[in-house]
């Protein structure tokens, strides 16, 4: 089959691989029909996350059709059509049992690389390195779905492949923004970050009542698509004052809930800070630049809450404890629990409460996929995400 | 140019650093004695009365493992304990320790799914002398856990 491989430092090539196969028996093989590009991978094609190795498969984030199934998978068939979550989960493990599914204790294969970075290991991802298991990803024609029965969900009539892809990881990591941030009706969030995920959170948050949704961003065509397509406010950090901003629109407080949906490449509008940050994470003096995390607990309002939706991999500089504490914030953080989220937000979907169409700017072939990379990265022709099609 | 070669030297450093320091903790661990003859533990989201008997991976180590089980605090489980006895035979084709931990979480997956989850077969994976302290990282992750 065909599949899209990381090999090298910001260097994909589409290639000839072997198929997959059952290997346990509750898998499944899935064939792609659609999977997409995500903010996270360019942490990987960018070596930011330092455990891939040449030939490697990439993409977590997909919708398909059952083709194989395993000897005691139970609640699918050959020929489903299903989305599945980007997290490998085993849905039996304490974890799992407490909707925690992306801290399953049995769904990485290497456990003991990130039990050493982080002291214990989360679960598997679809193509997103070996420290997350080493499972080969998406953007193949068909990919291997082990614990398929609790990662895999039925997509309905209703919803399109289109739709139904940011289902699989964009949708409920947003989702699980606003939910575990503890939105509630009346609150003022503020989002940064308005790509696929960030825009997802500011439709979760808006769904759950909250009074004022504010999604901050540099690039206006991304901050037209969520004023456009999620009805949320906009703030452009390049142009205005988003400390000034956000006090005003929140009556002086301050947002009541701050997600941030950036991640470990966030820029900054002042260039001394950025110049720092860059400087300090191409010499690997810290991991992550984490601009969006600083931002967001310094305008949270006092006993508010911050939730980190975006990837963070190691070691931060300059991390703002001091207002943490003093200003009594809850900071929460999570790889996305999908599996908890993906059926109601299917439904969603089929109800039209959340659309995801407008995500998908730029719909081509696998074979093109290093230049959907390319365009997705350096954001070109209003990318927001690139959607490939591996089976034509 | 220079920034992707920094990137490259740093993303194999980190991976040399993971595989030294998982190495570097297992033979301190059996160094100091706290390692080959001291429990190692995982808990398995079951009750005692369904870890009623040693697992597969632990019974085939024979009586050179001594197992013991208990109720784990807060409605957890059971936490499953194993331990090289003190003067028996342990094998000596690999580490030991690694043996022991390897049985312990595919006790715990047996318990808990009823099978291992195994890796996929087909990785398209090239090897290249850059990414060989991440393989070494690999093969010595898969026989651990936070035991």
């Amino acid at each position: 089959m065909k599949a899209l491989l990381w090999t090298g430092v910001n260097e994909t090539s589409v290639e000839e691989v072997p198929d997959p196969r059952i290997q346990n028996p509750e898998d499944v093989i899935v064939k792609v029909t659609r999977t997409v590009t995500c903010g996270s991978d360019l942490h990987l094609l960018g070596g930011y996350i330092p455990f891939m190795q040449k030939g490697d498969v990439l993409g977590h984030e997909f919708v398909g059709e059952v083709v194989e199934v395993g000897a005691d998978v139970r609640r699918h068939r050959v020929g489903d059509r299903v989305v599945v979550c980007s997290f490998i989960s085993c849905g039996r493990c304490w974890y799992c049992a407490n909707e925690l599914y992306s801290l399953c204790d049995n769904g990485n294969t290497n456990p003991a690389i990130t039990e050493t970075l982080w002291g214990a290991n989360p679960g598997g991802c679809f193509g997103y390195s070996h420290a997350m298991g080493g499972f080969a990803g998406s953007h193949a024609e068909y990919v291997r779905v082990p614990y398929a029965d609790i990662g895999a969900f039925p997509v309905p009539d209703g919803v399109s492949d289109e739709r139904a892809l940011f289902a699989s990881d964009s949708a409920p990591t947003g989702w699980m923004g606003a939910d575990l941030g503890n939105v509630r009706p009346g609150d003022v969030v503020a989002v940064w970050g308005a790509g696929a995920v960030g825009q997802m959170a500011a439709r979760a948050a808006m769904l759950l009542g909250a009074e004022r949704v504010i999604t901050i961003d540099r690039f206006d065509y991304r901050l037209r698509a969520a004023e456009r397509h999620i009805g949320c406010e906009t703030l452009n950090y390049e142009r205005d004052d988003i400390v000034e901003e956000l006090r005003e629109r929140s009556g002086g407080r301050g947002p009541d809930v701050c997600i941030e949906a950036v991640g470990m490449e966030a820029h900054s509008k002042s260039s001394i800070v950025q110049a720092y940050d860059q400087a300090k994470h191409q010499l690997r003096l810290q991991t992550d630049r984490p601009t969006a995390v600083r931002e967001a607990i310094y305008n949270c309002r006092k006993g508010g809450t911050v939730f980190v939706l975006g990837v963070f991999a190691g070691l931060v500089d300059k991390f703002p404890l001091g207002a943490v504490m003093n200003k009594g914030l809850t900071l929460r953080s999570a790889q996305m629990h999908g599996h908890r989220y993906i059926p109601m937000l299917l439904e969603r979907m089929e109800r039209g409460e959340l659309v995801t169409e407008h995500l998908a700017t730029h719909t081509m072939p696998l074979s093109d996929g290093p230049a959907g990379y390319t365009m997705f990265k350096e954001k070109q022709d209003e990318n927001i995400r690139s959607v490939f099609l591996p089976n034509g | 140019m220079a920034r992707k070669t920094a990137t490259v030297v740093a993303m194999t450093s980190v991976a040399a650093g993971v595989a030294a320091g998982t190495v570097a903790r297992r033979r301190r661990s059996t160094r100091d004695g706290s390692g080959l003859h001291g429990w190692r533990v995982v808990t398995v989201n079951r009750s005692p009365e369904q870890v009623d008997r040693t697992p597969e991976p632990l019974a085939v180590l024979g009586s050179a493992v001594e197992v013991h089980t208990s109720a784990a605090p807060g409605d957890k489980g059971t936490e499953l304990r194993a331990r090289w006895r003190p003067g028996a035979e342990v094998p000596d084709d690999g580490d030991p320790l690694q043996v022991l931990r390897s049985a312990l979480r595919q006790s715990k997956q047996l318990l808990e799914v009823g099978w291992v989850l195994e890796p996929d077969h087909n990785v398209t994976t090239q090897e290249t002398p850059l990414n060989a302290p991440l393989r070494r990282a690999v093969k010595a992750a898969r026989g651990e856990g936070l035991l």
